[in-house]
């Protein structure tokens, strides 16, 4: 929702923010599905699904790779959230954009 | 002076019209008004408006219809008042269906005078907004009423986005007449006294055998939980007219113009330490996202719409450093914050009124995704979560 790729203007993200394509566990599912079926034999399932899922978020599900990429503006304290907002109005106040001259769009009512 | 005097004789014409069209329906029907729990247009009006800023229009305009009698009948205004004043000390256009007179029932004369003050809401580029009580059409007039909708209609679509429209419904609204308001920004319903629906009970009984009773079908609870028709929903026409006076301050005159900046000393660098702790650990632990809200805006100035409805998504307006902002936020304490049909449906209406009027957004997001179902994919959620 109201990414940079939809035109959001300022993004900010907490430090604790998850910002993937899936929740950990739906992940290691589908990535690890050999690792997983292999453990499952051995009886080592729990363990090593901990493990994976442990690593998929320590790596994946944090607002790190997406603040490396520029997809997020700033990563700020949560007590920052008021001041960091208004600033950040305060700078798009000038703001100006606009569209493709047509007669109008056609996305679903 | 005699009584023969002309101008005495003028003045005193006037002061007899004048007080005839205060009267509306009569005293007797007030009464049943009062009693049912609901204020006339005049005194709904009244409490809308700044004190004494109300300039009144078309007074004197009455019904031409000679149809089944009718002409017998004529009351001065035609079941609607309409005008123009202050809300806050900025202008407004308004009209108020009379239920006292005919029922409030909208025929000709009376669809002319609202059409006249929303050409004029356009002219001045002032939000109008449309206090609604009326039985429907006045099936005396047939056609020309059915006509006088259609020129409301045409100009609700001219008007959208151009200048902020704003319902309240505070009494029957049933039929065609359920049109108009569907089409206008907000939609403010009373509590037990306000009804909205395409066609009633009884023509449901005869259709669809189905039972059910005005409240259930288009009462205020059913259009603000179920329907999402309503954006709010007040105990009173009292308490209605209150919340419609604080979306004002909201919001702008029209798309050119911007929202009112109301200070309230609350600091730009106040620290907001509590999300600290407010937001869980655990991913998957919820929490209340309003107190997040309220944490950020300036102190007392979130105003929530559609409370009741799609509740995994919050929309409303806050103030940051004075300076209106819409927000749309997930819920993670209701159905984790899922976007659903209904979700996605709210939250988009609401950023395209924002950004029709120029209204700065705040997106507040904490989701995990589109909720998964067969009844979700049945029901479309690919067009209405595009």
């Amino acid at each position: 929702m109201s990414s940079k790729h939809i035109r959001a203007d300022i993004n900010f993200a907490f430090p604790s923010a998850e910002i993937a394509v899936m929740g950990s566990e739906g992940a290691v599912n589908i990535i690890f599905r050999k690792e997983i079926a292999a453990a499952k034999s051995t009886g080592t399932e729990q363990e090593v699904r901990t493990q994976l899922v442990n690593d998929y978020r320590e790596k994946f599900a944090t607002p790190w790779e997406a603040a490396e990429l520029g997809f997020i503006d700033s990563v700020i304290e949560p007590s920052q959230s008021r001041r960091s907002l208004i600033k950040a109005f305060e700078t798009l106040e000038t703001k100006r954009q606009t569209n493709p001259k047509k007669k109008h769009g056609n996305i679903p009512l | 002076m005699t009584d023969n005097d002309p101008l005495q004789k003028q003045s005193s014409t006037l002061a007899r019209k004048n007080k005839e069209a205060e009267l509306g329906g009569g005293l007797e029907r007030v009464a049943k008004q009062h009693r049912e729990g609901k204020l006339t247009a005049r005194e709904r009006i009244d409490l809308l408006l700044d004190d004494k800023s109300f300039q009144e229009f078309d007074k004197l305009v009455t019904h031409r219809s000679h149809n089944f009698g009718l002409e017998q009948q004529r009351y001065p205004g035609d079941g609607v008042v309409t005008g123009t004043g202050t809300i806050n000390g900025r202008p407004v256009c308004v009209f108020a269906q009379d239920f006292t007179v005919f029922g409030g029932s909208l025929a000709a004369m009376h669809a002319r005078k609202i059409v006249k003050i929303m050409d004029l809401a356009e002219k001045l580029g002032c939000p109008i907004i449309g206090l609604n009580d009326s039985g429907g059409a006045r099936i005396q007039e047939g056609v020309e009423s059915l006509g006088g909708y259609a020129d409301i209609f045409l100009r609700n679509t001219l008007l959208s986005g151009v200048v902020p429209q704003l319902s309240l419904i505070m009494g029957p609204c049933a039929g065609g007449a359920v049109y108009s308001p569907a089409i206008t920004d907000f939609i403010f319903m009373v509590r037990n006294t306000s009804h909205m629906f395409i066609t009633g009970p009884d023509v449901i009984k005869a259709v669809t055998k189905e039972d059910t009773s005005k409240e259930l079908l288009g009462g205020a609870s059913t259009h603000n939980q179920l329907s999402g028709v309503a954006h709010g929903e007040a105990e009173n026409d009292e308490e209605c007219i209150k919340l419609c006076r604080e979306v004002l301050s909201y919001i702008p005159q029209n798309n050119l113009d911007r929202s009112p900046r109301i200070l309230n000393g609350d600091a730009t660098d106040r620290l907001t330490s509590e999300l600290d702790s407010l937001i869980p650990k655990t991913p998957n632990s919820p929490y209340d996202m309003a107190a997040v809200i309220e944490s950020i805006a300036d102190i007392g100035s979130f105003l929530e719409l559609q409370p009741t409805y799609a509740a995994n998504i919050i929309i409303g307006f806050i103030r940051l450093n004075g300076e209106s902002i819409g927000v749309v936020a997930n819920q993670p304490s209701v159905l984790a914050g899922c976007l659903d049909i209904n979700a996605s449906s709210k939250a988009a209406r609401f950023v395209r009124f924002c950004d029709a009027f120029n209204i700065p957004l705040l997106t507040l997001v904490d989701v995990p995704g589109f909720l998964p179902g067969v009844n979700q994919e049945h029901g479309g959620i690919i067009r209405h979560g595009a």
